[in-house]
């Protein structure tokens, strides 16, 4: 095997170390062909060797994150979505963000119970207002409020809950598609 | 003007992006070809495809059991992974060929409609 510019071994060493959530196996065995890629390259007197593969942590990305997201997107699950993300991740702003997106949906979950149980519980569920109480949900405090939605508390947690499960789960298949179409960049442009 | 032009890119890039996968299938038909063998036929042929692009589309392949794998070393100078379709990526490769047609006749129609 022909010698390699120092810059493409470190290439290398990084693409190897950027690989490693996968199996050792795998991970020798893409490093080995991109390898032999750039050896044949060099022997054909290519110039920059590297540039057609970007930095060696977005080329590693690409075999990582792209099939995780695809799955993630076919399948649907906001979850599943949250978790393609985050495996990739370098920011903490993708957990920051993945982890607002979560409570988003923990939060219309529960407004979707509160229009359920607010059958069951008239008195206790609604939105209360009285001197120094303003509580939206389920009260249970000393201090006297005035419910103030009535029976208009079961389609009001209901939409409410409905839009924020929506839009959170809008917002993971947008974040997961951007990031997708940033994976794929190694086409020339 | 500028800024048309960049768009019409971003499209081709699309349609680039959207056929490589039939492509790579395509050129891998008649025999077993390995990664740098694959972008110089495409691109002889035309199609613009960077080295970097096809590793990552050939790991998918392998991992949706449509290509298979094997390093072959021919003697003297490099070893190389030659991929081979599998009867599920030639099944694969003939349908999308199908649909290909299929979409574009259907675009050439229009472009006939053209007054």
């Amino acid at each position: 095997m022909s010698e390699l510019p120092e810059e493409v071994e470190a290439f290398l060493v990084d693409l190897e170390k950027h690989l490693s959530p996968l199996p050792q196996a795998e991970r020798r065995d893409i490093v080995a062909e991109i390898r032999s890629h750039l050896a044949e390259r060099a022997g054909q007197g290519a110039g920059d060797l590297l540039a057609p593969f970007g930095t060696a942590r977005a080329y590693a990305a690409a075999f990582l994150e792209e099939r995780a997201l695809e799955t993630a997107l076919a399948g649907g699950s906001s979850l599943a979505i949250g978790r393609a993300l985050l495996r990739g991740a370098r920011r903490i702003g993708w957990w920051y963000t993945v982890a607002a997106l979560g409570l988003v949906q923990l939060l219309g979950a529960g407004l979707l119970a509160l229009s359920v149980l607010k059958v069951f519980l008239p008195q206790r569920i609604g939105v209360f207002v009285g001197t120094g109480v303003f509580a939206l949900g389920a009260y249970s405090g000393e201090a006297p409020a005035v419910e103030i939605l009535g029976w208009w508390a079961i389609p009001v947690f209901a939409l409410l809950g409905a839009a924020a499960l929506w839009s959170a789960r809008w917002m993971l298949r947008l974040l997961a598609g951007w990031r997708l179409a940033r994976l794929r960049p190694a086409l020339r442009a | 003007m500028q800024a048309l032009a960049r768009e019409v890119e971003a499209w081709r890039s699309q349609l680039r992006k959207g056929s490589l996968e039939l492509a790579v299938l395509l050129s891998l038909r008649r025999e077993p070809r390995y990664g740098l063998e694959l972008v110089e036929i495409l691109n002889a042929r035309g199609l613009g495809v960077s080295e970097g692009s096809i590793y990552p589309l050939l790991g998918r392949l392998r991992a949706e059991d449509k290509v298979e794998t094997e390093w072959v070393d021919p003697g003297a100078g490099h070893s190389h992974k030659y991929y081979r379709l599998t009867r599920r990526g030639r099944a694969a490769c003939e349908s999308m060929l199908a649909a290909w047609r299929e979409f574009a006749g259907a675009v050439e129609r229009v472009i006939g409609d053209r007054p």
